[in-house]
């Protein structure tokens, strides 16, 4: 896939979400208008935040989609991951709200109205999530997009709500006991507080320019040990960071102290491309040093 | 390639020691509102201590921002930990922007309900008292050693105070205008006018966070100075160059860079150049890494 091809991919994933959205918020507000059910409309507000965070979803993608300019040298990239800690802070918020809620519920002990109905909408709304969710983690897995795959575990947390809500209504019904809704609801926010902790530490890792998985790291090193002894002596130095999809490497390769620059250079290049080759979307600084450098430095 | 000069020693112990100053100035306002609060029986006093509950939060994540930055790189931090001040600037910035909300969400609360104030002379001792603390510490300890540090986390928690000082006086101000006027709305009006005060500077903090994190070029006058460096040495050394990188991390700057030499120039010769002209970078800026591609005359640069 090429970068504009990629990005175009992207694109659709977050518009694909911010259509589903928009069709459940309109239709959690029809329900809960036609039937006047205020738990059902307080659903559509739910919704909206999960509108805001597939917009945020989009504008992430397309900045990230920006070719490097004078003020980014190593591209816009990083933006998925800042809207991956946002997203995270936004699921974080909708989780203390159900906690707020349902202990407001268990102190009142409010009656719920309309459980049939209630029920229905739920299972509507888990259902499109649960779709959606599919579709986004294929596009992130096939894109490598963190916001998309912030996205994706936004809506899989919205999958936890839908069903813990349908879960505590049907108990209600069957035991006759109200409480059952706010005590499922606040443990589903604790299981929504885990994914939103999940979806931040993975955005700040790659903020905080964390080394490749092994596995990657283990390409990397493997291609470039192929030219040891023959195009090269060594290397050394070899690091390594994300930047939303793409991988920036840079390393040390040591060749003899007489070689010319002509040659040793497109020793360099030959592997830049040969790494960019086997790990699709990196982006590769080869530092050449003569043999008789001491590798003092290597850490 | 040379080793920068990293942060000192002393440097990381002086930014360890400001951040332990916050702590403990916060700590000790936090103990002192509770008590005067108990013995008064003034609820917003008390909840006064709350609110430097959060402070003693944020002044403890920038130690140990402040501390995690401070270890050097690793295998699974190619290129250091200093980021890590960076992040906690944003959650700062966060912190403030929340504590914004809760002072507007109760001053709305207050002009729905009617304002009760309990307690003023009291309140307004309390306030002075806290502003005075917040003060000291953030414009006499934490600026001026994140300045000479250049430490993100540390400025951050400078910010962060310096609203707790606006917040403090802002409604201390208010508490003497009921007590002039005796018209107790002033006192939710200049709360909301201090929260959207200090919603500006949260987002600053966010916004100046984020750049680095999202991997800004350094300021356009460092830029400059580098350009004007590593020129000096054309004709001479190097054909050109091309291609010129920069990022922060924390105090940090990563430069990278394509020079042109002579296609027959030996790899010995050459990186001979590239350290002379990292080494230079480095002296010019402190605390910078700085990395050297060498490319041949005859490779077109493809861009830059």
């Amino acid at each position: 896939m090429s970068a504009a091809q990629t990005g175009a991919a992207k694109a659709r994933g977050a518009w694909v979400s911010i259509g589903a959205n928009g069709a459940l918020i309109v239709f959690k507000l029809l329900v809960g208008f036609v039937t006047g059910s205020i738990g059902i409309i307080s659903e559509a507000v739910h919704s909206s935040t999960d509108l805001a965070a597939a917009i945020i979803a989009l504008v992430s993608v397309r900045e990230a989609s920006r070719p490097a300019d004078l003020h980014h040298r190593y591209g816009h990239d990083k933006v998925e991951n800042l809207s991956g800690f946002v997203e995270a802070a936004i699921v974080f918020v909708a989780a203390v709200a159900i906690v707020v809620e349902a202990v407001r519920h268990l102190i009142s002990g409010e009656t719920v109205d309309r459980i049939p109905l209630a029920i229905a909408v739920m299972l509507v709304s888990a259902a499109v999530n649960v779709g959606l969710t599919v579709y986004l983690y294929r596009v992130a897995r096939r894109t490598g997009s963190p916001a998309l795959e912030a996205d994706a575990a936004n809506h899989l947390t919205d999958i936890y709500t839908s069903l813990g809500v349908v879960g505590g209504l049907v108990l209600i019904e069957v035991t006759g006991r109200t409480y059952f809704d706010p005590l499922i609801a606040i443990a589903v926010a604790v299981l929504i507080m885990w994914t939103a902790w999940r979806i931040a530490t993975r955005s700040t890792r790659v903020l905080l320019d964390e080394a490749l998985p092994d596995d990657e790291l283990a390409i990397v090193r493997s291609t470039v040990a192929e030219h040891q002894g023959e195009l090269i002596i060594g290397y050394h130095k070899l690091r390594s960071r994300h930047a939303g999809s793409r991988h920036l490497i840079d390393l040390h390769i040591t060749v003899p102290g007489d070689m010319t620059i002509k040659s040793a250079h497109q020793i360099a290049e030959h592997i830049e491309t040969d790494i960019a080759e086997r790990l699709p979307n990196s982006e590769v600084l080869v530092h050449i040093e003569p043999a008789s450098h001491e590798r003092a430095d290597e850490s | 390639m040379k080793t920068p000069a990293v942060i000192d020693v002393h440097d990381r112990a002086l930014k360890a020691r400001a951040a332990w100053a916050s702590i403990a100035s916060n700590a000790t306002l936090i103990v002192f509102k509770l008590i005067v609060g108990v013995l008064s029986g003034s609820i917003g006093i008390i909840s006064e201590a709350l609110h430097s509950g959060s402070d003693l939060v944020a002044s403890v994540i920038a130690l140990v921002a402040v501390r995690a930055s401070a270890k050097p790189a690793d295998p699974s931090h190619r290129y250091g930990h200093e980021k890590v001040e960076n992040v906690s600037g944003v959650i700062e910035g966060l912190l403030i922007i929340a504590a914004a909300v809760v002072i507007v969400y109760e001053a709305v609360q207050k002009i729905i309900h009617g304002p009760h104030i309990e307690h003023l002379e009291l309140a307004v001792g309390v306030m002075i008292v806290s502003a005075g603390a917040n003060l000291l510490v953030s414009r006499g300890v934490l600026s001026p050693v994140a300045k000479r540090t250049d430490s993100a986390a540390l400025e951050a928690d400078a910010a962060h105070l310096l609203t707790d000082v606006y917040t403090s006086a802002g409604i201390a101000c208010g508490l003497v205008l009921v007590k002039v006027t005796g018209w107790e709305y002033f006192d939710p009006i200049l709360a909301i006018a201090v929260a959207l005060l200090i919603v500006w500077t949260g987002w600053r903090l966010v916004d100046r966070s984020t750049r680095v994190l999202l991997d800004e070029a350094l300021p356009d006058d460092e830029l400059e100075l580098i350009g004007e460096k590593v020129a000096e040495h054309r004709g001479e050394l190097i054909i050109g160059f091309h291609r010129l990188r920069s990022r922060k991390a924390g105090s940090k700057r990563l430069i990278d860079l394509h020079i042109t030499v002579p296609d027959d120039m030996t790899v010995d010769e050459a990186h001979g150049v590239a350290e002379h002209i990292e080494a230079d970078i480095v002296e010019l800026l402190p605390n910078s890494e700085a990395l050297v591609h060498v490319e041949p005359r005859s490779h077109l640069p493809e861009s830059d």
